[in-house]
């Protein structure tokens, strides 16, 4: 195997690697560690940043979406809760 | 404890319920029927992960109450492939990028099987961790792990087939922040 070759070798499994957990990463949800060593080669390769960035755009225009919870549901069901805390037997 | 623990949580409790039912009367009343069973229940809970445990009486009541699965739910979405919605269609070169990528994730995403969608709600849009997802949906967080991504990067496939990918605004920077400061979910 030529020099080129093998680091070119090494860079491509570290990527695979990178791509393997890297929505889980956007997401919060690998540990500290793990999460500075993606950090790490993001930094580095260009490829894997810009599939990141893309996943991360896909993920804010997905969280963006306007989702509204209609007021007097809100206050009905905030009512219903303290009417429970405070009308139990014992509580008033 | 009740309104301190509980209370705060009506929002994320709505936004859930909304995922699981079929009209916002339903959930309205999956929400009300949670918050009377996690009342009757607060004195046996021991304060920890509150919102674990809402969900997972939320998720109990839902199923309790014998609602209907929202149309489409019923199929199994791991033994069915999802749509990839494919760049058959021309954009008009006139669009923005942005607005052209942001209506291509929007389509793709409406593209899902309903249970694809139900997870990336759940995580994208509610702000669920993984195993809170989970919980709700009553399924391995190995399973919210594989369709949230398999549904992901289904629309990602649909943005790389129509040529969006490469003409996003490239935000690397050598001191690339986390995107977090911690997991959303920290474990039981």
């Amino acid at each position: 195997m030529s020099l080129k070759r093998f680091f070119s070798f090494g860079r491509s499994m570290q990527c695979d690697a990178v791509m393997a957990v890297l929505q889980s990463y956007l997401d919060g949800e690998i540990d500290v560690v793990e999460a500075r060593k993606v950090a790490r080669h993001l930094d580095r390769c260009s490829d894997c940043a810009v599939e990141s960035d893309v996943f991360a755009s896909i993920q804010r225009h997905l969280a963006g979406r306007p989702f509204e919870i209609d007021p007097e549901i809100r206050a009905r069901l905030e009512s219903f809760g303290r009417s429970l805390a405070h009308d139990a037997p014992g509580t008033a | 404890m009740f309104e301190q623990l509980v209370l705060p949580e009506i929002d994320l409790l709505v936004r859930v319920a909304r995922s699981l039912t079929r009209t916002t009367a339903d959930a309205e009343d999956l929400v009300q029927e949670t918050l009377l069973r996690a009342f009757r229940s607060i004195e046996s809970f021991d304060g920890r992960y509150p919102r674990a445990w809402l969900l997972t009486i939320l998720r109990n009541t839902n199923i309790n109450l014998g609602r209907k699965k929202r149309p489409g739910l019923l199929i199994d979405p791991d033994s069915t492939e999802y749509t990839d919605v494919l760049s058959d269609h021309e954009t008009p070169e006139s669009r923005h990028v942005d607005a052209t990528f942001d209506a291509t994730i929007d389509e793709a995403f409406a593209a899902l099987s309903p249970d694809f969608r139900q997870i990336v709600d759940l995580v994208d849009l509610h702000g669920l961790a993984y195993q809170e997802a989970a919980d709700v949906l009553g399924i391995p967080v190995g399973t919210v792990m594989s369709r949230l991504h398999r549904a992901r990067r289904s629309i990602r496939n649909t943005v790389a087939a129509r040529g969006l990918d490469s003409q996003r605004p490239h935000t690397s920077s050598p001191n690339r922040p986390l995107p977090t400061t911690s997991p959303k979910w920290t474990g039981r």
